[in-house]
């Protein structure tokens, strides 16, 4: 039975079901920023953050958390601990992280989050910090589009692999988006450039971020934008060369170390140095270290960054070599982040694929833009299609710990590939399917991303059985891979999830924790970390004080001792955080000279009563 | 001679491929007999216009790829999400020399087998010979000239193999397919050696 419906004319419609602006994401090693690019024909991509970038940098002062310009504020002004880059560090394990980092941030690895660091003596993790960066983008463009955001674009390097990946996602959820999609840096600096100049034709993007390397070949072609080849490096961007110039700086000036301020100086002179009329170019630097001032010229630096290049056109190379015969026709190099304004690069680029290289205005923004620009397309407006390719072969080990590739490197997506492996031994009734991620020949060189057993093989001599594995690879990048028998029919099939960073249910607890109490729970936290602080300095000091009470005088005694039963008493009233800072800064203040006097009068002690032997 | 598909929506005959109507516009089912040629709507012949495929592949994905489609039914999104990867599969299948070779072989009823070798003696003796004389090559410029050597072979090859099946001499094709893969292996082999040499 159907009934007509009736609607009485003059009340309001029901809302149409709108979906609230996608917008895109630029979430760079040193800086980040987002688009919106709006349905409407003609109507031109707006930049949500103001100023357009925002330094992807985490500090931790007075008991919060600042990012951006506030944290690199903190840092500078204040010595607020922080930590920038930590983009390099998304999806990593402890074992490929250089120690001097792990020493710095005292990193360490937990068994549901992955790996820990500590900023400001708060354990966090590279994905909480890059949630922290998405926040603050999340609430820029709430503020200036006036609308509810919820879903994104989120732009990685095209050669982020999949546990690089899986935390960038990650990190979104934990920051209240939902990435709708991670698009490969170069493919959406191609997409913003022929959207806007409508160039059509196979194009390369050299993309030199602050950390990342990649470069892609696309062919562009009424309106479908198509990956042919891509290939990268995660730890070769814009901070080596500012690191090469550090360098110079260092031995020019006879430094003993590379500090954050001398690193800002190197990168502020190469940023100088860009503008080709400008060489040699006298500076003048104000550091903790001393006053550094001098004449660069560009020519010194050349020899210190040739070596950068080199690997970078050398990666490069790997492109052609799969392109084969359609690299002779690629028509020009976009270039795409801020580390390819050097003007040597450009030259060194343009020579080594001896075609014409197109510098956006601003590099910077050219991602973000292709970001936004396929948020549009994902919303349903617009009529661009974008196909990707997978940057790493998927495969399996076979025997001898040899990888056996079953989805090759640059293979379009969705894909399905299909294998038939056997056993090796008489009477094998389950078999380990063990799935790696790389272009190695062994299996220890490679990505390792996940496990499983297929068991219920029936007995049969060695080689008989027929097992036949199956790997599907959607446009996310999401892995399934199935197993089956083919003589029982025996099947199993898992969602490959790396086994790096944090657990499922890790993620599922922080962001019901971050979405259902959000700033009541920061609050909560916060006191709590308070009141342990508190009753810590108490303890303390009333252990001290019942036994050097002696090294006190009358004055002295009386005031520690007012100031510690008034800290008691706000820990027995559960007072207010703020109330309780104050008096731990208070009575941390009257204790200070005390606590020199325990330490001094400890060590005469010690040295009186001669070695001792444990 | 062989089977006609007609469009599930508007009845009409699909004579070109079997994706989407290109009279009603609808996606169609899978059918999961169909060789990647009739898939297409391509002739079952070895040889192909590469622009032609190349073309028809773009085409196609803009109609299935699951990115497009928003204002699809449940069950066309269906259909489309199996298209997007047989396309693909097709695609390559259709666009590989040798792939393509077997796929027309099996629709003869014959299974090529990749795996086997060059069977004639003098053939396989020149192959060998080429591979060690590559082996022994240092300069870059010996190097090119191997690569321009194995380019021109290469397309000999599949000239052969191009005219084996316009012959229906399918007798010969097994060995003109070995050759090609040892032909593409070198160039391949020569190209990789260069691209060490240069980086």
């Amino acid at each position: 039975m159907t009934f007509l419906q009736i609607q009485d004319p003059s009340a309001k419609l029901p809302p149409q079901e709108k979906r609230s602006p996608v917008i895109g994401i630029d979430l760079g090693t040193t800086h980040s920023l987002c688009t919106y690019v709006p349905g409407g024909e003609g109507e031109a991509p707006q930049f949500l953050t103001t100023p357009a970038l925002v330094p992807s940098v985490v500090a931790y002062h007075e008991e919060k958390f600042l990012v951006g310009e506030e944290a690199l504020e903190a840092i500078q002004t204040h010595g607020a601990p922080g930590i920038g880059s930590f983009k390099r560090l998304m999806g990593r394990g402890l074992h490929e992280l250089p120690d001097f980092l792990i020493q710095r941030y005292k990193m360490k690895t937990s068994s549901d989050k992955g790996l820990t660091l500590e900023v400001g003596g708060q354990e966090t993790t590279p994905i909480e910090l890059s949630a922290l960066i998405l926040k603050h983008l999340l609430k820029a463009a709430q503020d200036k589009l006036g609308e509810d955001v919820c879903e994104a674009v989120i732009t990685v390097p095209a050669y982020f692999d999949e546990a690089a990946r899986v935390a960038t996602k990650d990190a979104a959820r934990l920051a209240g988006l939902k990435p709708i999609r991670l698009l490969s840096e170069p493919t959406a600096a191609a997409l913003a450039f022929g959207l806007e100049t409508k160039e059509e034709g196979r194009y390369g993007v050299y993309d030199l971020g602050g950390g990342t390397f990649d470069i892609s070949v696309l062919n562009l072609h009424g309106g479908v934008f198509r990956v042919e080849a891509t290939a990268g490096h995660v730890a070769l961007g814009g901070d080596d060369f500012d690191q090469a110039v550090a360098d110079y700086l260092r031995d020019k000036h006879a430094l003993v170390e590379i500090t954050p301020a001398l690193l800002t100086a190197a990168r502020s002179l190469k940023e100088a140095l860009s503008d080709k009329d400008r060489s040699p170019l006298p500076y003048a630097f104000d550091l903790p270290e001393g006053k550094l001032e001098g004449e660069c010229a560009i020519e010194e630096l050349l020899p210190l960054w040739a070596p950068l290049v080199d690997r970078s056109l050398s990666i490069c190379d790997q492109v052609l070599f799969d392109l084969e015969g359609r690299a002779a026709d690629i028509k020009g190099i976009i270039l795409a982040g801020g580390g390819t304004r050097i003007p040597y690069l450009q030259e060194r680029v343009a020579a080594h694929f001896n075609c014409p290289v197109f510098h956006h205005g601003n590099p910077d923004q050219l991602i973000a833009l292709g970001a936004g620009f396929q948020a549009q397309g994902l919303s349903g407006e617009g009529d661009h299609l974008l196909l990707d390719v997978t940057p790493l072969s998927l495969g399996l080990e076979t025997m001898g710990g040899l990888a056996d590739k079953i989805i090759w490197r640059n293979s379009s997506l969705p894909t399905s590939k299909t294998q038939t492996f056997t056993t090796f031994q008489d009477g094998q009734q389950a078999m380990l399917i063990h799935v790696i991620q790389g272009e190695r020949e062994k299996v220890e060189h490679c990505r390792s991303l996940g496990k499983f057993e297929l068991s219920g093989i029936p007995p049969l001599p060695a080689g008989r059985a027929k097992v036949e594995v199956t790997f599907a690879l959607d446009v996310d990048g999401l892995l399934t891979v199935t197993a089956q028998e083919l003589t029982t029919g025996t099947s199993q099939e898992i969602q490959i999830k790396p086994s790096y960073g944090m657990t499922p249910e890790k993620i599922e607890e922080m962001i019901l924790d971050s979405l259902e109490n959000g700033q009541k729970d920061m609050e909560e936290r916060l006191t709590a970390q308070a009141m342990m602080e508190a009753k810590t300095l108490a303890s303390e000091v009333e252990n001290a004080l019942s036994q050097d009470k002696a090294l006190l005088s009358q004055e002295e005694l009386s005031k520690i001792e007012g100031a510690l039963k008034a800290l008691q008493q706000m820990i027995q009233n559960k007072a207010l955080r703020e109330d309780l800072s104050q008096q731990i800064k208070v009575l941390g203040a009257l204790t200070e000279a005390f606590a020199e006097k325990r330490v001094s009068q400890a060590v005469k002690t010690h040295l009186s009563s001669g070695p001792k032997i444990q | 001679m062989s089977k006609t598909y007609n469009c599930v929506s508007c009845k009409a005959p699909l004579e070109e491929n079997l994706v989407i109507c290109r009279v009603c516009q609808a996606l169609q089912p899978i059918y999961s007999e169909v060789s990647p040629f009739r898939y297409f709507g391509f002739d079952p012949q070895f040889d192909l216009d590469e622009l032609k495929l190349e073309r028809e592949y773009l085409d196609l994905q803009v109609v299935v790829h699951p990115d497009k489609q928003a204002k699809r039914s449940a069950e066309e999104c269906e259909y489309a999400k199996s298209h997007a990867i047989k396309v693909t599969q097709a695609y390559e299948t259709l666009k590989d020399p040798i792939k393509r070779a077997q796929a027309l072989m099996h629709l003869k009823g014959i299974e090529l087998n990749l795996e086997t070798h060059i069977q004639d003696p003098e053939l396989l003796q020149q192959t060998l010979e080429r591979q060690e004389s590559l082996s022994n090559l240092s300069s870059k410029a010996a190097i090119k000239a191997f690569i321009d050597e194995s380019e021109v072979a290469e397309a000999i090859v599949m000239q052969e193999l191009s005219q084996a099946f316009r012959e229906s001499n399918f007798d010969a094709v097994p060995e003109r397919v070995a050759a090609l893969r040892y032909a593409q292996k070198l160039y391949r082999d020569a190209r990789m050696k260069l691209m060490h040499l240069t980086s």
